[in-house]
């Protein structure tokens, strides 16, 4: 049976089994959804301040359910009125306690023995790695986005730089769980077959957390062209742009002596050329609503690769790495047409 | 078409003219917004200045932000049998714009203009796709403003509807909040057709109040607090946006092969 057919209460139910805000609420009541917000509320504060990339050891936020009646037990450490007070400092491991309003207490380590005698939630961040909330010896895995850190989502007001944001966080691409089922093999080194849905996935999620004052959208397809992948609309004024994903570098069966699917530079060529067929149709349809085409590649393109190689080296692993495609002048020139950006997913290299 | 059509078309659904009727649409809110000052509500006036300091401590609003939090904490309200008619201003789709309350929009002309609230203007750039707007904060004043009026009976049977609002944000984000809220069955259905409608009347308000009931059922009705419930609805909206992709991905995959 699938979710669409479930009746509605037990949807419900199963979202709140699977919710950690309902069961911080089923442990500690309303003092435990406020203390739960009141934590998440300083991690964003603290990750303002503190890029989560550089925390490749972690950082640690402990926060009592009810800080009058909890008292923190600790070592050393030092005192800050405002978590702004840790801007600047480069820092791969952190523990703050939340002492009080405008209280924290702060060590420059992930690895503090902080007692409590009261309940505590306690929030842990290691950089692609971990993302959880504690909350009673239980471990509730937080991030389901693409991106690499929930409490720190990007947000921008220009689609291009969003699109700029995802190719750096997905050069490693471990975060996003929709990219992970697209590898054929542990190494990344190719994809299964037909891995652009995943692709579509992960992009439309990313860019619906993170793009202000627009929906975004599978495109569903006008006319007898293939739609484009993903399509962005401005809430504010009618204007839209639309990006068309391409892959590049090999897909097949897992186990299979040969790859199904291969492409080269000349996939990506077609994709922009899509995009511009696609602009002229939607001009011609709607000439009122401002469209910007993009295209977004996904490279996973290896040196010499074959299918029954289980490892690679950097040299031809990395190989296509700074080899963006060449694009046609008089697609790329357009003025509708935004720069295409090339994702190149790094494999694992021996 | 003129202001008064513009209301007119807001406050009687019974009398709304069609999309292709509206060319004001076409320019967007912030050419209706013009002279908003007949829309003037001390409710909306208040839910501004709330919803704009609350938000503002994760990330500055727009004014699309504003009116989808103030949405979401009327269907709060709703969610806990209050009747829409009650919250003190109305809401429409006006298509791009999900959801629109002329009442918040006036409300926010008129806070920006007496100097309690700040906007950042918005900077355009024309060789991408700048689409920027105003970004806003509260000022000293304002907060001294608002301080005094969450005390007011009048406004402070609100906070509670308002507060669960914005606090979902802080597990998610600003714009995944618009995105998810955006798939409520009545701004759905406006996207899908692109039209001008009225949001919460007795007649388009019948899936929400079914998957409310539903979401009551399964919290118990003795749950007292609103967050849980505003994050859990909020879930929901974008697990059946996921599913309905899932299923367009898995359609146009076969019509590929």
């Amino acid at each position: 049976m699938s979710a669409s057919e479930t009746p509605l209460v037990d949807v419900f139910k199963k979202l709140s089994l699977e919710s950690y805000e309902a069961a911080v609420h089923e442990a500690h009541g309303e003092a435990g959804v406020d203390a739960l917000v009141g934590l998440l509320a300083n991690v964003r504060d603290l990750l303002t301040h503190v890029p989560h990339e550089m925390l490749t050891r972690g950082v640690v936020v402990i926060a009592p359910i009810d800080p009058t009646a909890t008292t923190l037990t600790y070592e050393d450490g030092a005192t800050v009125a405002k978590l702004s007070e840790l801007a600047g400092r480069a820092v791969d491991a952190l523990t703050v306690a939340v002492l009080g309003v405008a209280k924290f207490r702060v060590w420059l380590s992930h690895e503090v023995d902080v007692v409590s005698n009261g309940p505590v939630l306690i929030y842990r961040y290691v950089h692609q790695v971990v993302e959880e909330v504690v909350i009673d010896q239980t471990s509730w895995e937080i991030n389901d986005t693409p991106w690499a850190c929930k409490m720190a989502i990007p947000t921008f007001t220009e689609v291009e730089d969003a699109l700029a944001k995802y190719v750096a966080e997905n050069r490693i691409p471990v975060q996003c769980g929709h990219l992970s089922r697209t590898w054929r093999d542990d190494k990344r080194l190719a994809f299964l077959e037909k891995p652009e849905k995943h692709m579509r996935r992960s992009l439309i999620w990313a860019l619906t957390l993170s793009v202000n004052d627009v929906n975004v959208r599978p495109e569903v397809g006008q006319g007898e062209t293939k739609p484009v992948d993903v399509e962005i609309t401005w809430l504010s004024i009618k204007r839209s742009a639309i990006i068309e994903i391409k892959w590049l570098g090999h897909s097949g069966p897992k186990d299979a002596t040969t790859f199904s699917t291969s492409y080269t530079q000349a996939r990506a060529v077609a994709g922009l050329r899509q995009v511009a067929e696609y602009l002229d149709i939607r001009d011609a349809t709607d000439s009122t609503t401002p469209v910007m085409g993009y295209l977004m590649v996904f490279d996973a393109r290896r040196r010499g690769l074959t299918a029954t190689q289980s490892e690679i080296n950097a040299e031809d692993g990395l190989h296509f790495a700074m080899s963006d495609p060449e694009y046609p002048a008089d697609l790329i020139n357009r003025p509708d047409m935004g720069r295409p950006f090339r994702c190149f997913m790094e494999p694992i290299c021996t | 078409v003129d202001d008064s059509a513009v209301e007119d078309s807001l406050l009687s659904p019974e009398e709304s003219v069609e999309g292709d009727e509206l060319d004001f649409v076409d320019e967007g809110i912030e050419h209706i917004a013009t002279n908003p000052v007949d829309d003037w509500s001390p409710a909306a006036t208040f839910d501004v200045l709330f919803l704009t300091s609350a938000l503002g401590r994760q990330s500055p609003p727009s004014n699309i932000e504003l009116h989808t939090f103030a949405y979401l904490a009327c269907l709060l309200s709703v969610f806990r049998g209050r009747p829409a008619s009650e919250w003190g201003y109305t809401f429409s789709a006006i298509p791009p714009t999900l959801p629109f309350s002329p009442g918040i929009e006036a409300a926010l002309a008129e806070l920006v203009a007496s100097g309690l609230i700040q906007a950042t203007a918005p900077v355009l750039d024309e060789d991408t796709d700048g689409v920027m707007l105003a970004r806003h904060q509260v000022v000293d004043a304002g907060s001294q403003e608002l301080a005094v009026w969450r005390g007011l009976t009048t406004f402070s049977g609100r906070v509670a509807y308002l507060e669960a609002a914005t606090k979902t944000a802080v597990f998610s984000s600003l714009p995944g909040v618009v995105n998810s809220l955006s798939n409520e069955p009545q701004l759905r259905l406006a996207m899908r057709t692109d039209g001008p409608r009225m949001l919460l009347t007795s007649v388009t308000s019948g899936p929400l109040y079914e998957q409310f009931g539903a979401l009551v059922e399964a919290l118990g009705p003795e749950h007292e607090e609103l967050v849980v419930p505003a994050s859990l609805y909020l879930n929901f909206l974008t697990q059946q946006a996921r599913e309905r992709l899932d299923a367009l991905l898995d359609v146009q995959e076969d019509d590929e092969s």
